[in-house]
């Protein structure tokens, strides 16, 4: 017959304590009445009642007291915490430089995931948006664009997307009064904005009707029927019309002829996957260029009664229906819908969850300094606390003088750490390029500097905490009479754990950035096959009307190239000249030109099994790029249409081959253009085409003369520095036709550089925060040697004047520091399990248990533990064992 | 500055007069609840109590022990001098409001 227990806990929790003991009583009385009167039930329902109205007390206790009182209070508090901390210069200093850094650098990054990672594509209900994409298992190629053919059957068959469209950019000259200027355009199929949901700001988006004087984009014909219409983004009518209303109707004209402008985008309007500033209608034909021609992308808009899995079954469907169907091009080939919400983030998620690591890391060691920091500074303040407790000042005082203190200190702390975040993330988005499409304007976000302020001051509240409430309990008033600190073992073996802890951590990043810079170092070591230096290259898209597939105005491309290689040799600082369809390194190469080849003794492997990359190139590519020949001849003026076809492969190519006989004088057959039989006529060095982290594959190369291209990529050797002369080439080319500029022009090296611009990027964040790690770990180091040197100093004087040496108390407390440090590195080596799971893939070239690396961590931590204790060392050993004896 | 009891002191004070010798707030609490009907909260009877005793208007007294309580000696109160006279203040003050006052549900629509 005992009242509820939860409701009794419930009133032991929520009662002020002056009248706790009485209510309770007084309770359980009327309890035991209403059990009489009314019965267990009624009894326990009025007891539960009565405990939830005693919530209300406490409030009203509190209004009893003074407001006024309190926050007298709690201004001395502040007063007094301003003078304390003021006297502590080098513990304020530190601390406020730790959260600036730590808040700073957790707030910058956050900030740069908010605007990649996490921002969500700007179209209405982007969750329904699919890019769909083709892969093939046994090739391993698991993302690939898709044919125009294809497309069309999948447009026709799909009932689960509400809209499939299509779109692929292309560079578009467009005329301008006195020169040509390239703007990036893009060709999109009818329900390309409508799939998108946006409609234009001025004047409207494509119809029906502007597809009837559409281009067939696989055929490169013009279907005729009055002058393209087009649709310009916000930027390009700000930039090239003034942002007139007039824009409507212009026509403007490119190599496409006369394009009517016909709308404009709203400025929140941004092209998926696409910088596009000009869209341009296309149509597609089911007899292009063939279902192996993949280079257009696919977006579809998810019907909103349909779901994710019914539209992937139907896709599976659909794609086994095109490889029944169409076995040579499409056979093992199956279709993948990505989420493009998350495929537009993809690889910066990966990289920004290695930089997230190391921050997380960062803030964890800066709040256990922190705290190891705090506790030392309570502990040693103990006798102060003791006296006040003395004097009559309650614990819940004290506590609210801490917690003051506290708020003051990581408040200050905070702000300055939101405004150091700023520099910080200017400099982040100086490191990482394809970070700042929109990011450039991007500011930190409060609500994430106040969770990591939040995170670190909870962690240094309760380190003060600690000794705080200890010392102000029964023990206090020993304290007091021990001399003003602490001696009892809690706070420093507290402390110790800290330290352990900060060094284990900064054991983690050590490795982790020491196996980042080797990759980088490694990857730098590779011999890409080719000679990047001083070498400049011109991307050329050449005019489509004026150098289409039939000669017309001065030749095909192949004149014009010949032309232009010509042209630019005959300047006095070039050395070698060579264009090819696609250049080393870039982004943008897709294995559009992949093909399959055989020999003629061969069956022709099936579907997509064995594939070479085409290269198209001019006699002196290899030489302008340093390749060179392992046996043969390279291209010259006598490969001609009117020769033979001729070919030359790369050495995996001609091994695997003709692992026996020589591959020169060899015949061969290829599927490009066409399926046709060429002649090897030499065999060159391979090359690192995608990535330096990436081998050679098999390459064809055909001369250019023979298989003309209208976009080649002219690589130009030069004598002298390729930067300087880059705007001398850009004039040269329009020397030789003002209406055909360059695209873009570049040096190799950049190009080089820029395909491994992320992963050094990372090591550098990485190891600077290694460094800040190691600097913080020292420090803390640092601080309890010298502490427990100072709390020691009788012992010692003690010792030395028994006759223990300087040498022997200074090597004791360096021993003490390398103990800390091999406990925190075997703690570490824990840690480095999931650490090393995890940057496993942005490695290069190096194991991620490698030896080397974490002994070189290692030892790293040893050394600085051991620099930080060299002054207190010192310190000890200089102790005078007379003067001990005497002061105390 | 004469002071005048709020609603809630009145009722406690006089229930507590009602409750004759040194009463607890569990006695209070009940008294209340068995003359008027109103249902009180025990602890907020005691944050009365407790605002009263500083104000010196009721003191506490120890009881005899009863089987009740286990046979512990515990608080009760009691009304001082000073609170008596506040009760006869507040009756008063009331007393004289309402003089001459005919007071029906109906009125005040």
């Amino acid at each position: 017959m005992t009242p509820p227990k939860l409701a009794q806990l419930l009133l032991h929790l929520c009662l002020p304590r002056s009248i706790r003991a009485q209510v309770l009583e007084d309770l359980a009385v009327g309890f035991g009445r209403r059990v009489g009167r009314n019965g267990m039930w009624l009894a326990r329902r009025w007891y539960w009642s009565q405990s939830v109205r005693s919530l209300a007390p406490r409030v009203q206790l509190r209004r009893l007291r003074d407001f006024a009182h309190v926050r007298a209070a709690v201004a001395f508090d502040a007063a007094y915490a301003v003078r304390s901390l003021r006297r502590a210069p080098g513990f304020t200093t530190t601390v406020l430089v730790i959260l600036t850094a730590g808040v700073g650098v957790c707030t910058a990054l956050v900030t740069v995931a908010e605007h990649t990672i996490l921002r969500p594509p700007p179209y209405p209900e982007p969750d329904r948006l699919y890019l769909l994409r083709e892969s093939h298992e046994a090739q391993g190629i698991r993302d690939e664009r898709t044919s125009p053919e294809n497309f069309l059957d999948w447009r026709a068959r799909s009932e689960s997307f509400g809209g499939i469209a299509s779109w692929r950019p292309m560079p578009l000259i467009v005329y301008g009064p006195e020169r040509g200027e390239f703007v990036n355009a893009a060709r999109v199929t009818r329900d390309y904005f409508d799939v998108l949901a946006w409609d234009a700001a001025v004047g409207r988006v494509f119809t029906d009707e502007d597809f009837a004087a559409a281009w067939y984009d696989s055929a490169e014909d013009y279907i005729g029927g009055g002058p393209l219409r087009g649709v310009i983004s916000h930027a390009l009518w700000v930039r090239q019309f003034g942002s007139h209303a007039s824009v409507l109707g212009t026509t403007v004209g490119t190599e496409l002829g006369p394009v009517e402008i016909i709308g404009v985008m709203p400025a929140g309007f941004r092209p998926p996957l696409s910088i596009a500033e000009i869209f341009l209608p296309v149509e597609f034909r089911d007899d292009g260029v063939g279902r192996n021609s993949r280079f257009i992308d696919v977006i579809a808009r998810l019907r909103t009664d349909r779901t994710y899995d019914q539209a992937v079954a139907e896709l599976d469907a659909i794609s086994t229906h095109l490889a029944a169907a169409y076995p040579g091009p499409n056979a093992g080939w199956s279709i993948r819908a990505f989420a493009l919400q998350e495929y537009e983030v993809a690889d910066d998620r990966a990289a920004l969850a290695v930089l997230f690591g190391a921050v997380g890391c960062l803030l964890l060691i800066a709040a256990l300094n922190i705290a190891g920091m705090q506790l030392a500074r309570w502990t040693m303040r103990a006798r102060e606390t003791a006296l006040r407790r003395a004097l009559g000042a309650s614990r819940l005082r004290i506590g609210q003088q801490l917690v003051v203190e506290n708020v003051i200190l990581f408040a200050l702390g905070g702000v300055l750490g939101f405004f150091g975040s700023i520099p910080i993330l200017r400099v982040l988005l100086a490191m990482s390029p394809q970070w700042d499409s929109t990011v450039d304007r991007a500011t930190p976000n409060p609500a994430v500097f106040g969770l990591a302020v939040a995170v670190i001051a909870l962690i240094g509240l309760v380190a003060a905490l600690i000794p705080a409430f200890r010392v102000s309990g029964e023990h206090g008033t020993m304290a007091v009479s021990r001399g003003g600190r602490w001696a009892g073992p809690g706070p420093a073996v507290l402390r110790r754990a800290f330290i352990v802890g900060e060094i284990a951590v900064t054991l983690v990043l050590l490795v982790a950035a020491g196996l980042l810079a080797r990759s980088v170092l490694e990857v730098q070591r590779v011999d890409p096959g080719f000679d990047p230096s001083r070498v400049a290259v011109l991307r050329m898209f050449l005019d489509k009307d004026r150098f289409g597939w039939s000669s017309g105005y001065g030749g095909s491309p192949r004149a014009y190239y010949a032309r232009l290689t010509e042209h630019l040799e005959d300047l006095p600082f070039v050395e070698a000249a060579g264009g090819i369809q696609a250049l080393p390194m870039l982004p943008a190469n897709t294995i559009d030109f992949a093909r399959p080849y055989w020999r003629p003794d061969e069956i022709r492997p099936g579907g997509d099994s064995r594939l070479a990359d085409v290269r198209l190139i001019t006699p002196g590519y290899f030489d302008a790029v340093g390749m060179h020949m392992v046996s043969g001849r390279e291209f010259d003026n006598s490969d001609d249409p009117t020769r033979p076809e001729v070919i030359i492969v790369n050495e995996s190519l001609a091994k695997s081959l003709f692992p026996e006989e020589t591959a020169v004088g060899q015949a061969l057959m290829i599927d490009y253009r066409g399926v046709r039989s060429v002649q090897i006529v030499g065999v060159v060095n391979d090359v690192r085409f995608y990535r330096l982290s990436q081998t050679a594959r098999p390459e064809l190369y055909l001369p250019h003369a023979q298989v003309p291209y209208r976009a080649l990529s002219v690589a130009v050797r030069v004598s002298t520095d390729p930067r300087r002369v880059l705007p001398d080439l850009r004039e040269a080319v329009l020397q030789l036709d003002p209406l055909q500029p360059v695209q873009e022009a570049l040096t190799l090296d950049a190009l080089v550089e820029r395909s491994e611009a992320e992963r050094r990027a990372q090591a550098w964040v990485v190891g600077s925060i290694a460094a800040a790690a190691v600097f913080l770990a020292g420090t803390a180091i640092y601080g309890i040697l010298a502490y427990m040197v100072a709390e020691r100093r009788r012992a010692i004087g003690v010792r030395m004047a028994l006759g223990a040496r300087a040498q022997q108390v200074g090597m004791s407390v360096l021993v003490e520091s390398v103990r800390l440090a091999a406990a925190g590195a075997v703690l570490g080596l824990l840690f480095c399990v999931p650490l090393l799971l995890a940057v496993r893939a942005h490695l290069f070239a190096i194991s991620a248990w490698d030896a080397r690396t974490f002994a070189t961590s290692g030892l790293t931590l040893f050394v600085i533990a051991a620099l930080a204790g060299l002054i207190p060392a010192y310190r000890a050993a200089q102790t005078d064992p007379a003067e001990i004896m005497r002061t105390d | 500055m004469t002071r005048y009891l709020g609603e809630f002191e009145y009722a406690v004070l006089l229930a507590l007069l009602r409750c004759g010798e040194p009463a607890a707030g569990v006695d209070i609490h009940d008294e209340i609840l068995g003359t008027t009907g109103r249902d009180t909260s025990i602890p907020a009877v005691y944050v009365t109590l407790s605002r009263m005793a500083e104000k010196g208007y009721v003191r506490v007294a120890r009881g005899k022990p009863t089987d009740e309580r286990g046979g512990r000696n515990k608080k009760r109160y009691q009304l001082t001098a000073a609170g008596t006279r506040a009760l006869m203040r507040s009756r008063d003050l009331f007393a004289r409001l309402w003089e001459g006052v005919e007071l029906s549900p109906q009125r005040g629509d």
